[in-house]
Parts: structure tokens; C-alpha cells; sequence
């Protein structure tokens, strides 16, 4: 198999690894960083359970090739919060009861993440727009939008 | 997934080696929401990917003498902000602002789409009615082709393996309005059923010149030189708009002949053609 060094930076660290010229960033963040907080769901970009952040944008990170990142920063569920200290976003969907499965959570909270820092007071339709790249099979949408309403109103403050 | 060898050159002399070095055996990489999905399908099946993102020489928009040139690796989303899309080609932001979802238009970019050749490629219906024009690069030299001539039917374009597309040259009228519209099964990330562009130059109340390009229609987008020739020195008003729509008809409904989609299409595209000119309107007003 090509080998190549890949080095980026991982929720702020600085990660080099020899690593397949064949695997996309999904594979290098899952199986080779251990960072499975990042979910494959259709793997054809449609879905966006993928979701990472690439120099701070939503990308998705099955159809990313992992060399492609070389250099840049990315930015995924695990860098966001943790389970002791959990982000604005994260607690402002706990509370609007917009986690079913659990599935895309970690998308839309990339994606709401993404919105939030560069417009801290999107309207719904914003929101809407904004998270429309990520399914949610269990269909709570409303509470989601929701959750992303209050994390903005909470930020603000 | 399959085996595949990957370079990423920084600077397009670099890119232009590889190109030539690895003949048609090596495949261009210019965002990937596409290809990617091919190499996992093994739809193709190439030794090395040429990644272009990282050469910084095939990013951004200028404006030059009234043309508006777009690199070849700028995102869907940097066009779709840029101030200079906005003011002077609105139809290509509007085009640009439906591609896929937030993530693919973080990723995907401008020549991936062209190169692509699809015949619902977002993008181009756009870029075809500013006589988009594309610039293509090897070791042996440059040249540059009318996108229309560019683009030669489903996934087929006239791009030799040791070039590379390096921008699109746009060449609007000015002081002109225009507006593109998309009609897809759903808003986001729907593939286009049916879209089109038209550009408008006002005379007082008359339409000095026109431009109309439609997306989904043909194996590329093109020019609808005939619905051009109606609206050139027509009065905009309604009856003007109601004429252009039912031309509009009778050619999708041309094109299409006996395919299963005419019948949706030919009556799409009236919707489509009066979103468009509401579109128009709107921004003529500001």
C-alpha cells in the first residue's frame, strides 16, 4: 500500500502519521485517531453525519481524501466539548430534547458550531439552511432548530 | 477502498509535471464530492490523484476589463459570497448558493463542477450565459475554449489529459441584471430536474439584450439562442414574459422529444423561467 506522511492539526493538536494514500479523512479520524465521535452514515455526502470542520467550514469528511487535509486544521465533535464540560450547543440541545438517536447529533452540532461563529443571531430559516446538509432519520428537525434558537439566545448572553 | 497514489503540488508548474507525467492514468482532484464517491464506486479507477486545492494560484475571483475571472479551485461557497459575483453576476451566486448542501459548497469547487460535465451541473448554466470561457494549461502551452465547445456530452469534455483547467473567464454585458433558478425534488441536496439563467440589459422600459442558458435540458447546458433573439428589443412586460414562456416550452419540449421527463419539464420550465424574471426584476429595482 503508498504510504505518506500526513501532518494536520486535530482539535488543536499537531498530528503526524505515515498513513494509506487511499483513506479519506473519515477513516484517518476514526480508525487511526480513535475519534469515533464522527459518524459515517451514507457515505455519499448526503447525510452529513460525517460532518467535521475543515479550516473552521463544514465538509464532509467522506468524501475528503485524509492527504487532502495535509496542513490545515480540522475540527471535530471530540474538540467541542467533553462529557464534564459540555459546549453551549451541546447543553442547549440536552435541554430542547433535540438528541433521539443520537446518530447526526454530532453534525449538527458541527454544523450549528460553524453557523453560531459567524452569525451569532441566525433567524430559523438561517438555521434551516444552515443544518440542511445533515438528515436526521429520527425527524426531529423542530427540536433541533430549536436547540440551535437556544444556543444562540445562550451565547448572546 | 481501491488503490490510489496521491500528490498534492503547491504551485501549477508542479501540477502541469504531474499532468504530463502521469498522461491519463492520473485524475485531477478539485474538491472531490464527486470523485471521491466515483473512486469508491470504482466508476474510475486512476494510479494518482493530482490534488490542485492546496496551489494557492488557483484560488479566488478578479474582475479585468469588465470580465470576471473565477479560479478554477474556488469553493461554491466563496463564490456565492463574493462581492463581485453579487453585484456583477448575480445569476452565478444564485446558482453557486444551491449546489448540494453547506458542507459540499465548502468543498466543492467551480472547475470540479465544469470538468464534471454533467448535464445538471449547478454551476454552469451560469457560466455559460456569460460566455463563459475556459483557460486550459499544460507543459505545451495555453489555450482557451468557449465552455459550450468545452463541454462535449454527458461526462465528456475536450480537456486532454495533460491539461489543466485553470479559470473561467466571464464576459457579462454591462450594467446588466440576471438570475438563475433550480428546480430540484427537494431544496437541499437534490440533483437540478431543471434550471436555468437569463441576463438582461434595460433600455428604458426595453430589453436591449439578452442571454439565456438552461441546465438539465441536454447532455450540457447551453445557450437558447432563440428565446436571446425573442426578448432582443422587447418591451419587459407581462405579455413579453407569458411569450417567453411558451417558447421556452416548445424548445425544452424539443430537445426533450420522446424522453419520460419532457412532459414534467415542458411545464416546469415555465416556473422556472418566471423565477427567474421575478428574480430580475426584484434586482433591477436596487
Amino acid at each position: 500500500m503508498e504510504m505518506k506522511k500526513l501532518s494536520l492539526t486535530v482539535n488543536g493538536k499537531l498530528i503526524e502519521r505515515e498513513v494509506p494514500t487511499n483513506i479519506r479523512l473519515l477513516d484517518f479520524l476514526r480508525d487511526y485517531l480513535h475519534l469515533t465521535g464522527t459518524k459515517e452514515g451514507c457515505g455519499e455526502g448526503e447525510c452529513g453525519a460525517c460532518t467535521v470542520l475543515l479550516d473552521g467550514k463544514p465538509v464532509n469528511s467522506c468524501l475528503v481524501m485524509a492527504h487532502s487535509a495535509h496542513g490545515r486544521e480540522v475540527i471535530t465533535i471530540e474538540g467541542i466539548g467533553t462529557p464534564d464540560k459540555l459546549h453551549p450547543i451541546q447543553e442547549a440541545f440536552l435541554e430542547a430534547g433535540a438528541v433521539q438517536c443520537g446518530y447526526c447529533t454530532p453534525g449538527m452540532v458541527l454544523a450549528a458550531y460553524a453557523l453560531l461563529k459567524e452569525n451569532p443571531n441566525p433567524t430559523r430559516e438561517e438555521i434551516k439552511v444552515a443544518i440542511s446538509g445533515n438528515l436526521c432519520r429520527c425527524t426531529g428537525y423542530n427540536k433541533i432548530v430549536d436547540a440551535v434558537e437556544l444556543a444562540a439566545r445562550k451565547e448572546g448572553k | 477502498m481501491q488503490k490510489v497514489d496521491y500528490f498534492r503540488p503547491e504551485t501549477i508548474e508542479e501540477a502541469l509535471e504531474l499532468l504530463a507525467a502521469g498522461r491519463e492514468e492520473y485524475k485531477i482532484l478539485a474538491g472531490g464530492t464527486d470523485l471521491v464517491l466515483h473512486l469508491r464506486e470504482r466508476k474510475v479507477s486512476p494510479k494518482a490523484l493530482v490534488d490542485i486545492t492546496h496551489i494557492s494560484a488557483l484560488k479566488g475571483i478578479r474582475e479585468e476589463e469588465g470580465k470576471i475571472i473565477i479560479k478554477a479551485a474556488t469553493t461554491f461557497t466563496e463564490v456565492a459570497s463574493s462581492t463581485i459575483v453579487l453585484e456583477k453576476i448575480p445569476a452565478l451566486a444564485d446558482a453557486c448558493k444551491v449546489v448540494g448542501s453547506p458542507q459540499i459548497r465548502n468543498q466543492g469547487t467551480i472547475g470540479g463542477n465544469i470538468v464534471n460535465a454533467s448535464p445538471a451541473a449547478d454551476s454552469v448554466p451560469a457560466l455559460v450565459l456569460f460566455d463563459g470561457v475556459a483557460r486550459l494549461t499544460s507543459k505545451r502551452g495555453t489555450r482557451e475554449i468557449l465552455l459550450t465547445e468545452l463541454l462535449q456530452g454527458v461526462g465528456k469534455t475536450a480537456i486532454e489529459p495533460d491539461e489543466l483547467l485553470e479559470e473561467v473567464i466571464l464576459t457579462p454585458y454591462p450594467g446588466s441584471v440576471s438570475g438563475f433558478y433550480k428546480l430540484g425534488r427537494r431544496n437541499a441536496l437534490a440533483i437540478a430536474r431543471i434550471s436555468g439563467a437569463v441576463e438582461l440589459v434595460f433600455a428604458g422600459s426595453k430589453i436591449a439584450k439578452a442571454r439565456v442558458a438552461l441546465g438539465s435540458v441536454a447532455p450540457n447546458p447551453f445557450r437558447a439562442t432563440e428565446l436571446e433573439q425573442f426578448l432582443n428589443g422587447r418591451e419587459f412586460n407581462e405579455e413579453t414574459k407569458e411569450e417567453l414562456i411558451a417558447l421556452a416550452k416548445n424548445l425544452v419540449a424539443d430537445k426533450l422529444g420522446s424522453r419520460a421527463s419532457a412532459p414534467y419539464k415542458r411545464e416546469a420550465i415555465a416556473g422556472v423561467m418566471r423565477e427567474i424574471l421575478n428574480r430580475i426584476e426584484q434586482r433591477r429595482g436596487r
